[in-house]
C-alpha cells in the first residue's frame, strides 16, 4: 500500500517526487525547457527488502537513486527515511543520514582517489565521522575487507593495481564501513564480468543477510533484478509504471511497457527463440517538456485518444501490484 | 546441418601478442576455428580474453609496434589473406570481410553526412559513382529499416539515436555484400529494446541475403538467440567449440559450465555459482592449462602440461582444449588423443 501509514512502516518513502532539470537559460535569463527526469514518483522501500528499480538509458532510475540519497535537490515532493523528511533535516541529522544511507557506484574506481590506497579509501567513512583511528581504525578496515572477501593484505596497494572485480569490492567495503541501514546501488555490476558479476551479487545477496540491509538496486539487466530484488519498479521516462513484487510482475505484468522490456531480453535457451515475436519499435522519447497523456503512448499498441490527452495515474490493479495504465492488460508471452 | 556447406573462413593457428617493454602480452594464442557458408559462430569470452583481437587479425588491422601477428593461417575463400601484400588488403576488408564496431558513436565521422559516408563504402568498394551510389546507399538505408531512408541520407550522426547509428554502420558493412561480417558486440552499449530490434534486423538480414556472421558478444543469452555454434575464448585460446544446443546442454570445459551455472541460477533464484579466483594476466599466464588455477577439477596434469585441442564428438563438431573434459568418460578421452 503506497499510503500516509506506509510511511511509518517503511524504511524510505518516495511521495510525490519531481525532479525537473533546466535546459538553456543562464545566470540571467531563465530556462527554457525543463528535463523531466523523474516525475511524479510515489513508493516505499521496507526493511530488509531490495526494491530493483528497472528501465532503458534515460528512464530517470539514477537521478531517483540520487534523490533518495538527498544527493540533489528535489524539485517537487518528500522523501522519508524511518519516518522523517530527508529534506526538512537540520546540519546534524543530515550528517547521520549519511553514515546511515550509502551509494555503490557503477565503477568504483573512478570514484578513488587513486593517490590513495586501499586502506586510506575504505578508512575515510570512518575518519570522517570519527569513528575510529590509529590501530582500531586499521583493524577496522581489515575487517571490511575481509567480510567483502578480499585480503586485508591489500591495504597497501594502490586502486589501480586491482582487478575489475576486486575495485567493486573495495566499493562496497567502503560503502558499509559505517553500518548503514539504506544502500543504494546503481547499476553494480554492468560493468563486470560473467564470473565476476556472480561473485559480487552473492556478495550483495550476504550481506545482506548478514547487516540486515535495504537495497535500493537500479539496474537495465532485468534477469540480475530478479534475482536480487524482492520487489521491482519500472520507470519509463521519468514516471513510474509498474510496481510490485518480483514474482507478481514476472506473472502478471498489467502494463504493456513491462511485457515489452521483458520480452526484449534474450533467454538464455536456444530452443526457444522468442526475439521473431512481436517487439516495441522506435525509441524512447525525450524527456524534455513531454507531451500531456500518457508517455508510453506513442510506442504503445494499445494506445487510443485517451491515452494522449490524460495522463494515467498509478492505481492498485491486483493486491499489491501498482501500475499506471488505462487499459486493462495482461501479459500473455511466454517469459521463462 | 548442411553437409555440403564448405568452410569459407577458415582460421588456423592464429597468434597475435603485444610486444611491450614490460614483456610479451599473447592476446590471441594459436587459435582456429572456421565459418560455413550462411553460418553465425559466436564467438564469446570475457573481457581481455582476446575476442576483439582476433577479429582485428582476421582483417590485418594490427598496428606494429606493439602488435604483430606472429603465426597462423586466414583462409577466406581458399585465398590465405596473410600472403597478400598488406597494401592489397584494403579489397579483403569491406569486400571480403566487413566489420560492425561495438561503438557506432566514434565510428562514424561527426562532420559528414550519413548518407554520404555509405556512399563513400559503395563508391570505394564496388566502383559506383554519382546518382547511382546515392540510389544504393538509399537502398542499404531502406535495408536496414531506417524510416523516410530519402531525408536521412542528409542527417549528420548526431541526429541519430544509437540504435540508429548502430543500423547507419549495419548498412555500411553490408553495402559491399561481405562474404563474412564480423559483429563485435554490436548491440554493447545498447538498451534491451533497442537490443533487440538490432538482434531481428541480422537475424532477417541473414535469412535475406545468406550473410555469414563472426558474432562476438559476452552475453549468452544473445548467443542463443542468434548463433549456430559458439566458440569460447579464455585467456587468448579458444577453449570450447560445439553448437549452440549442446553448449546449453553439455558443455564439456569447466569454465564453460561454471558459467553457463552462474547464468541458469538468475532464472532459479538460487546462490550463484562462482569461478573462484580473477580473469588471468596476460602478462604472466600460468603454466600448463591458463585455467587451472580457478579450476574445480584442477589434477597434477593441468599444471604441468598445455591440453591439445581434442574433439570430443568424434565428428569433429565439440572441440575441446582440456584435460579432463567433463562428461566424457577420461580413458576414453584418452584414446582418442593418441
Amino acid at each position: 500500500m503506497i499510503n500516509d501509514e506506509s510511511i511509518k512502516k517503511s524504511l524510505v518513502s518516495v511521495r510525490n517526487i519531481k525532479k525537473y532539470f533546466p535546459v538553456g537559460g543562464g545566470l540571467i535569463s531563465k530556462a527554457k525547457s525543463y528535463v523531466h527526469a523523474v516525475d511524479d514518483v510515489s513508493l516505499d522501500i521496507y526493511t530488509g527488502q531490495t526494491l530493483g528499480v528497472v528501465g532503458e538509458s534515460g528512464c530517470g532510475k539514477t537521478t531517483m537513486g540520487r534523490l533518495v540519497l538527498k544527493l540533489l535537490n528535489k524539485t517537487a515532493g518528500e522523501i522519508y527515511f524511518k519516518g522523517e523528511d530527508i529534506y526538512k533535516y537540520n546540519k546534524q541529522q543530515a550528517k547521520h543520514f549519511r553514515t546511515k544511507a550509502q551509494l555503490i557506484f557503477q565503477d568504483s574506481f573512478s570514484s578513488f582517489d587513486s593517490r590513495n590506497k586501499i586502506g586510506k579509501i575504505v578508512g575515510e567513512p570512518l575518519v570522517v565521522h570519527n569513528v575510529a583511528k590509529g590501530q582500531e581504525l586499521e583493524d577496522r578496515v581489515a575487517g571490511l575487507l575481509r567480510t567483502v572477501g578480499l585480503k586485508p593484505e591489500l591495504m597497501d596497494e594502490y586502486p589501480y593495481t586491482l582487478a575489475a572485480g576486486q575495485k567493486q569490492c573495495v566499493g562496497v567495503a567502503r560503502s558499509i564501513a559505517l553500518y548503514p541501514e539504506f544502500i543504494v546501488a546503481d547499476e553494480p555490476i554492468s560493468a563486470l564480468d560473467v564470473s565476476v558479476r556472480a561473485m559480487m551479487l552473492n556478495l550483495l545477496k550476504d550481506l545482506q543477510k548478514s547487516h540486515n540491509l535495504t537495497y535500493m538496486f537500479i539496474s537495465h539487466d532485468i534477469r540480475v533484478v530478479r534475482w536480487l530484488s524482492s520487489h521491482i519498479a519500472i520507470m519509463y521516462v521519468g514516471k513510474l509504471v509498474e510496481y510490485a513484487e518480483t514474482p507478481e510482475v514476472f506473472a502478471h505484468r498489467l502494463h504493456p511497457y513491462t511485457e515489452a522490456l521483458l520480452t526484449a531480453v534474450p533467454i538464455e535457451d536456444p530452443t526457444l527463440r522468442h526475439i521473431k515475436c512481436e517487439i516495441l519499435l522506435g525509441e524512447v522519447p525525450s524527456p524534455v517538456d513531454p507531451p500531456p497523456g500518457c508517455r508510453f503512448a506513442p510506442r504503445c499498441f494499445l494506445a487510443n485518444e485517451r491515452c494522449f490527452k490524460e495522463d494515467p495515474q498509478l492505481e492498485e490493479r491486483r493486491p499489491g501490484h501498482w501500475v499506471a495504465c488505462f487499459e486493462d492488460f495482461e501479459g500473455q508471452a511466454e517469459i521463462s | 546441418m548442411v553437409e555440403a556447406a564448405q568452410d569459407i573462413l577458415k582460421v588456423n593457428g592464429l597468434s597475435t601478442s603485444f610486444l611491450l617493454r614490460e614483456g610479451e602480452i599473447k592476446a590471441v594464442d594459436n587459435v582456429s576455428f572456421s565459418l560455413k557458408k550462411g553460418e553465425v559462430l559466436a564467438l564469446v569470452g570475457e573481457s581481455g580474453s582476446g575476442k576483439t583481437v582476433a577479429c582485428l587479425s582476421l582483417l590485418r588491422l594490427i598496428r606494429w609496434p606493439p602488435g604483430k601477428i606472429k603465426s597462423g593461417e586466414v583462409i577466406l575463400d581458399g585465398q590465405n589473406l596473410f600472403d597478400i601484400p598488406l597494401k592489397d588488403m584494403h579489397k579483403i576488408r569491406g569486400l571480403g570481410i566487413a566489420m560492425i564496431l561495438q561503438e557506432p558513436m566514434s565510428s562514424l565521422n561527426p562532420s559528414i553526412i550519413i548518407g554520404r559516408q555509405i556512399q563513400e563504402a559503395v563508391e570505394l568498394n564496388q566502383g559506383l559513382s554519382g546518382e547511382e551510389a546515392k540510389k544504393k546507399a538509399i537502398e542499404m538505408l531502406e535495408l536496414v529499416r531506417i524510416p523516410s531512408p530519402e531525408k536521412r541520407y542528409y542527417n549528420y550522426p548526431h541526429q541519430l539515436s544509437g540504435g540508429m547509428k548502430q543500423r547507419i554502420m549495419i548498412a555500411m558493412a553490408l553495402s559491399c555484400k561481405p562474404k563474412v561480417l564480423i559483429a563485435d558486440e554490436p548491440t554493447k552499449s545498447l538498451d534491451v529494446t533497442i537490443q533487440a530490434q538490432i538482434l531481428r534486423l541480422m537475424q532477417a538480414l541473414r535469412n535475406d541475403i545468406d550473410t555469414t556472421i563472426l558474432f562476438v558478444t559476452s552475453d549468452l543469452g544473445i548467443v542463443a538467440e542468434m548463433a549456430d555454434r559458439v566458440a569460447i575464448m579464455y585467456a587468448g585460446q579458444v577453449i570450447e567449440i560445439c553448437d549452440v544446443f549442446k553448449l546449453f546442454t553439455n558443455p564439456a570445459h569447466p569454465y564453460t559450465k561454471g558459467i553457463m551455472k552462474s547464468i541458469m541460477a538468475l532464472k532459479t533464484g538460487e546462490r550463484l555459482n562462482i569461478i573462484s579466483g580473477d580473469p588471468p594476466n596476460l602478462m604472466a599466464l600460468p603454466t600448463g592449462c591458463t585455467f587451472h588455477p580457478r579450476c574445480d577439477y584442477c589434477q597434477e596434469k593441468c599444471r604441468t602440461e598445455v591440453p591439445q585441442y581434442d574433439d570430443i564428438s568424434g565428428e569433429g563438431t565439440h572441440m575441446v582444449r582440456c584435460h579432463f573434459p567433463l562428461g566424457v568418460d577420461k580413458t576414453q578421452a584418452e584414446g582418442k588423443g593418441k
